[in-house]
């Protein structure tokens, strides 16, 4: 197992209750790489990243988070949750939520000089510098997000998860975030979710359609198969490109090499539902 | 009002030892009901608190009909809050089973429990009455050197794990994610608002313990930013509950318990009041709105 795999997945399929939700997944990001998800609402994006974190378990499939499970491994890795069902009362300052990023550092004890170090960091990084000793509570939505990705830079990651980090912004302060990311993606391998693949397509190196299955592909070879201009917005909201499986995860030939997706670039069916 | 205690506060012992009581709660009550506050769980230092009376019954059967003399009612109390902790904890974890069935079997088991044990105990029925509703004038100097013992491992281990203890309050998915075994943390807290409870219970009883344990510090964090701030107001204000109950009752002969949680109560709709004008003058301003 090379150890510059960030994350694998294989043949993992994933549903609630009765809905099968991602079907016959196999991905490998490797580490350096920038890679965006897309696809339609419900298509299990979020679902995905869950899965890599360990939040969720596979039905099927195996997945490893730097060669480990994902639980074993996931301090490894920075979370940016779109949105956090937290008490919007909560007393805390913003140095209190970004130094939560380091929580896990020493046993026992208050956090240390390192720790505020890295947190002012992480702040100056966002574009929070200043706002430290600010109310949590008190912050709009878009400060409030760009203080979880200052826990998330705080902990120092190896990787970052991103889930819709331009959703809350203006667009002004979206370019800068994924300036920031650019920046960052020179030591840190990064994936994150977006609705709006035209804005991060000059950043990222790739791109992972989600619908029930997922592919991936170089951002180049995308562009190549003519889904550049106009037909970005199909892409993003309508109909991410790729084939759609019958065959359940539960049928006893799943997973075998006749079952993999064959990549559907330039197909423009939608992914239908189970 | 009050100057009667005063006058009798150098002559009876026993009002040193409920004033010495009331601080030492009160420190407790403060650090401990920041967490309770800041995660929302006041319904669990319900159940905790009622589960205690199960253990107080068994350590008062065990006396009396049996002759262990060691396990006196704080034991028994103790016992209890640390077991009530652990059921919760195990039982909750990771969405296992739902939060409040377990919390109201908690609450309810530890009620009958009590007055089962107090059944089958001669002569202690009237008793009941002080543990529901407290009797702060009973304490003893042994109570108060347990409740100081109790008073250090809760400042310390609130110190010692204050970090996770916030993040834990926060967003317990966050600390999960973080690597950090968010069931022993839940614990370890539960098992500090066990003792936060034992402790109140010497001043106000279990039925009351709720108000004392969230209203200081829900008091607390209408003015403060952080947490540490929540708990310091925390403090001061079960204090002057507290001490301010204790006071008030005496001379009139009121039951102290209930002085107390009337004052507590009180105070907060007053502090409330208060916090709203305070916010509505800023808006005026323009200001954020946040006071401090």
């Amino acid at each position: 197992m090379s150890s510059s795999r960030v994350i694998e997945i294989e043949d993992v399929c994933f549903g609630y209750e009765y809905q099968e939700v991602l079907h016959n997944i196999s991905l490998t990001l490797e580490e350096g790489q920038f890679a965006v998800m897309v696809g339609p609402n419900g298509g299990g994006k979020t679902t995905l990243l869950r899965l890599m974190l360990g939040l969720l378990t596979p039905r099927y499939g195996r997945i490893r988070l730097f060669g480990q499970a994902p639980e074993m491994a996931r301090h490894l890795a920075g979370y940016v949750p779109q949105s956090l069902h937290y008490d919007a009362q909560f007393p805390a300052s913003v140095e209190d939520v970004v130094l939560m990023g380091r929580v896990e550092r020493h046993w026992l004890g208050p956090y240390r000089r390192a720790d505020r170090t890295a947190a002012a960091s992480a702040m100056e990084q966002v574009g929070l510098g200043g706002y430290g000793r600010r109310p949590f509570r008190a912050l709009s939505g878009g400060e409030r997000q760009r203080v979880l990705m200052a826990r998330a830079l705080a902990s120092e990651p190896r990787l970052l998860l991103l889930d819709e980090p331009g959703a809350n912004l203006d667009p002004g302060s979206g370019r800068q975030v994924y300036e920031l990311l650019r920046e960052l993606n020179r030591r840190v391998t990064i994936l994150l979710v977006s609705h709006n693949l035209k804005v991060v397509a000059s950043y990222v190196s790739h791109v992972i359609c989600v619908n029930r299955t997922a592919d991936m592909h170089r951002i180049d070879d995308v562009g190549r198969t003519g889904l550049a201009g106009g037909e970005w917005v199909q892409l993003n909201h309508v109909s991410c490109p790729v084939a759609v499986h019958d065959e359940d995860c539960s049928s006893p030939h799943h997973g075998a090499a006749g079952s993999q997706p064959a990549c559907g670039c330039g197909h423009s069916q939608p992914a239908g539902r189970a | 009002m009050g100057g009667l205690f005063f006058q009798h506060l150098a002559e009876f012992s026993y009002l040193r030892l409920a004033l010495a009581a009331s601080v030492l709660a009160s420190i407790a009550c403060g650090v401990t009901g920041g967490y309770v506050v800041a995660r929302r769980r006041s319904y669990l230092v319900g159940a905790m608190s009622h589960a205690l009376l199960g253990g107080v019954g068994l350590a008062r059967y065990l006396q009396v009909v049996h002759g262990v003399a060691w396990f006196t009612p704080m034991v028994g109390a103790l016992l209890a809050a640390v077991l009530a902790a652990t059921v919760i904890s195990v039982m909750t974890v990771g969405g296992r089973m739902r939060e409040d069935t377990i919390l109201s079997a908690v609450w309810t088991l530890g009620v009958a429990a009590g007055v089962s044990f107090i059944a089958a105990t001669p002569g202690y029925a009237e008793d009941l009455n002080s543990y529901l509703f407290g009797n702060i004038l009973l304490v003893s100097v042994s109570d108060l050197w347990m409740m100081a013992v109790l008073d250090v491992v809760i400042l310390l281990t609130a110190w010692l794990l204050h970090a996770r203890f916030v993040a834990l309050c926060f967003h317990e998915e966050g600390l999960l994610l973080r690597g950090v075994g968010v069931a022993w943390v839940s614990w370890v807290l539960h098992v500090l608002i066990g003792m936060t409870v034992v402790l109140l219970t010497q001043v106000v009883g279990v039925v009351l313990v709720l108000a004392l344990l969230v209203l200081p510090s829900a008091a607390g964090a209408l003015f403060a930013r952080r947490l540490p701030g929540v708990m310091l107001a925390g403090v001061g204000m079960s204090m002057l509950f507290c001490v301010g109950g204790l006071v008030v009752s005496y001379g009139p002969g009121w039951p102290v318990g209930a002085t107390i949680v009337e004052l507590a109560v009180g105070g907060y709709v007053l502090l409330y009041v208060a916090h709203g004008a305070f916010v509505r003058r800023r808006r005026g301003k323009g200001a954020s709105g946040y006071p401090l």
